[in-house]
């Protein structure tokens, strides 16, 4: 189904006035202890959840066997509800790979052959970028439910090609691989920094850094052009795009801002073999009062990985992986929860990090974890697979119900229905926030590669 | 010769006309509305040692007959109608906004085994006459209620909106008590096993049903 706001995400609508209420009571703590973050309870007040129920798999299809597809593939295995019954890739060595990662699936060298196979409810596109836009408009017309990998698209019509065919199937669900919006770790931060439990928010900074030359190597030359997709900036959005989206849509979200102007800087550093893709990029992302978002990516370095750091007036907030810390400022107010949280002493230097685990004391309570421990240990694309899978019952059961009581054939109500169960859904990026975040990344790029400012016109943002 | 036939033949004809009205009279005998696509709700709330829930859903199918006689624009007497109605609430379409709640009610309610809720009207009396053609009708309404495969009988007040005759939306709230269908009320076993769901559910009921477009009518 394809909500184009952002209703799957409980914390979305939290305000500083509920947030705090919810610190003063019992202080932040209960928050941080009780599950204010369940994305699936809810609220603090619920029971905590149950053993998830194993509910009947989804027959997927995975489109792309590369590294990231295969990546796909084993994460799905991982998941109660999928079952990997068609893997497609027109290399034959990619395809074999894939296989390997999922030995009950069928094997396709084209992927319109595995649309055909009715058993196969749903496909994961993670084909390089230029070639989504076809994959998923054959997989929506085919009737599967698509999960697409961001950034959603090479160019701009590309992208709104996609949204737009994702509002004409809306029976079915779109949902754009921007992994953060479904990580429950994330949501615990979302409500954190939303409620001004940080103070006024006024600058980011984030990071990628990984020594990688991008480059792959094939005994047949077209195959190898073919592999270095991602070198050809006919092709590809590069660094600023592939890379830069993820942690540029995060800003976006936490923020709840889109930016208005995005300045970059790219250069060739360490690998110039003739690639005319940058391998260090620098973004200023530039949001409404002059709120900015310092970005770098590289492939020359692997040194201090990725992270990512939120500046408030009150306290800074560290990213990393699946931990977050928060920096107090020495005039911040005490909240109150912090005095029982864990401390990292050494960790930062001379700073004092104060540990931000969601459901904190609870896990202190059971006595069988140690507090330290994160209680989200799975991967970003865990997640956001969980939450498609679930998002595919749900609407599947949606469509069913609907057409069983009512007159299929009034487009208009089902749609009407389908929306309405939107808070049934688990978090997951929407369409037009996919969109969005393609855009920018699109956009990120031209400035990297030209060395310029580029303002981004809010008709942009749109998909009409 | 031909006026033997034709004398033969009107009695026959007769016969299987008056037989064909009567059985299309027959078939007409009461006016049908459908449920409609969208507009109905059905809305339960309940208690638990920790807080209140609700419970929403918007998918109530089914039919519902009267009648032609009655005067369903006008103001009809007190009494007996005669009327017919099923209704059907998929189990698995009232959602909570919380993922594992719903989980853990349709475990209790055995969705799986039992998927749906249903309705079975069996008798109907206007209470009251309505003072005008635009004030809603309200009936004592008796019933065959099944959940979870439990049927048991119903009586409740409902009040028909009929200020559009083509489309009446019924309106009705019943109290029940979950172990009265072999339910047990939920008690999930965390929190130290404080948490206890109430026996007793509040269930608010808009039910909207349209007379048929005819055909080519769509």
């Amino acid at each position: 189904m394809n909500t184009e706001a952002t209703p799957m995400s409980p914390a979305s609508d939290v305000d500083r006035r509920e947030f705090l209420r919810q610190s003063s009571t019992a202080t932040l703590l209960a928050s941080l202890a009780g599950g204010a973050l369940t994305r699936l309870t809810g609220s603090a007040a619920d029971p905590a959840p149950p053993e998830k129920k194993q509910t009947a798999p989804v027959s997927i299809g995975v489109i792309g066997c590369g590294s990231w597809g295969r990546d796909t593939i084993k994460t799905l295995a991982q998941l109660i509800n999928a079952e990997v019954m068609g893997v497609s890739d027109h290399y034959e060595a990619f395809l074999r790979r894939g296989k390997e990662s999922a030995p009950k699936a069928e094997g396709y060298k084209d992927y319109r052959q595995m649309l055909e196979n009715k058993s196969i409810k749903a496909v994961v596109v993670a084909t390089p970028t230029h070639q989504h836009k076809q994959v998923v408009l054959d997989a929506l017309a085919a009737g599967k439910h698509v999960y697409c990998e961001a950034p959603l698209a090479s160019t701009v019509d590309d992208a709104r090609d996609i949204i737009r065919a994702s509002r004409q199937h809306f029976a079915q669900v779109f949902q754009p691989g921007l992994q953060h919006r479904s990580d429950p770790q994330r949501h615990f931060l979302l409500q954190f920094l939303r409620s001004g439990a940080a103070g006024r928010l006024f600058k980011a900074r984030s990071q990628w850094h990984k020594k990688d030359s991008w480059r792959r190597t094939s005994p047949n030359p077209e195959r190898e052009k073919e592999l270095n997709w991602r070198l050809d900036s006919g092709l590809s959005i590069g660094l600023a795009g592939e890379v830069s989206v993820q942690h540029i849509d995060n800003a976006s979200w936490f923020l709840k801002e889109e930016p208005l102007a995005i300045q970059g800087y790219g250069s060739i550093q360490l690998w110039n073999d003739g690639r005319e893709v940058p391998d260090n990029v620098h973004l200023i992302i530039e949001y409404p009062q002059r709120v900015l978002l310092a970005h770098e990516a590289c492939l020359g370095t692997s040194y201090d990985s990725d992270h990512e750091t939120y500046y408030g007036a009150e306290s800074a907030v560290l990213l990393r992986k699946n931990k977050a810390w928060m920096f107090r400022e020495s005039d911040a107010p005490l909240l109150g929860w912090e005095v029982y949280a864990r401390k990292d002493k050494d960790t930062f230097f001379d700073e004092l990090g104060i540990a931000l685990v969601a459901n904190a004391t609870k896990l202190a309570a059971q006595g069988d974890k140690p507090v330290e421990e994160a209680p989200y240990a799975n991967t970003p694309l865990y997640y956001a697979l969980e939450a498609f899978l679930h998002n595919v019952h749900t609407i599947s059961d949606g469509v069913a119900d609907f057409t069983e009581n009512f007159d299929a054939t009034d487009k208009k109500a089902m749609k009407e229905y389908l929306d309405s169960l939107h808070k049934a859904l688990m978090p997951s990026a929407a369409p037009l926030e996919g969109y969005r975040a393609t855009v920018l990344a699109i956009v990120a790029n031209q400035a990297a590669l030209k060395n310029q400012r580029v303002t981004i016109p809010k008709e942009l943002l749109q998909v009409s | 010769m031909k006026h033997s036939n034709l004398r033969s033949c009107v009695p026959h004809a007769l016969a299987a006309f008056l037989l064909a009205g009567g059985l299309a009279a027959s078939a007409q005998s009461l006016t049908l509305y459908k449920a409609q696509s969208s507009g109905s709700s059905v809305k339960i709330d309940g208690s638990s040692t920790i807080h209140n829930w609700t419970v929403e859903g918007k998918i109530i199918g089914g039919q519902f007959e009267v009648d032609p006689a009655f005067p369903l624009g006008g103001t009809p007497p007190a009494g007996k109608v005669n009327a017919k109605a099923k209704a059907t609430i998929p189990v698995r379409s009232l959602k909570s906004g919380k993922a594992t709640m719903d989980d853990v009610m349709q475990e209790h309610m055995k969705a799986k085994e039992f998927p749906k809720i249903d309705y079975e009207l069996v008798g109907m009396n206007l209470k009251d006459s309505p003072k005008s053609a635009s004030d809603p009708l309200m009936f004592d309404a008796q019933g065959k209620l099944t959940i979870s495969g439990v049927t048991r009988t119903n009586a409740m007040l409902v009040t028909c909106d009929r200020a559009d005759v083509s489309k009446l939306k019924f309106k009705s709230v019943a109290n029940l008590k979950m172990t009265d269908y072999g339910i047990s009320p939920p008690a999930p076993n965390i929190a130290l096993g404080l948490i206890k769901t109430g026996d007793d559910i509040k269930v608010t009921i808009e039910w909207v049903t349209v007379l048929p477009k005819p055909d080519g009518d769509k």
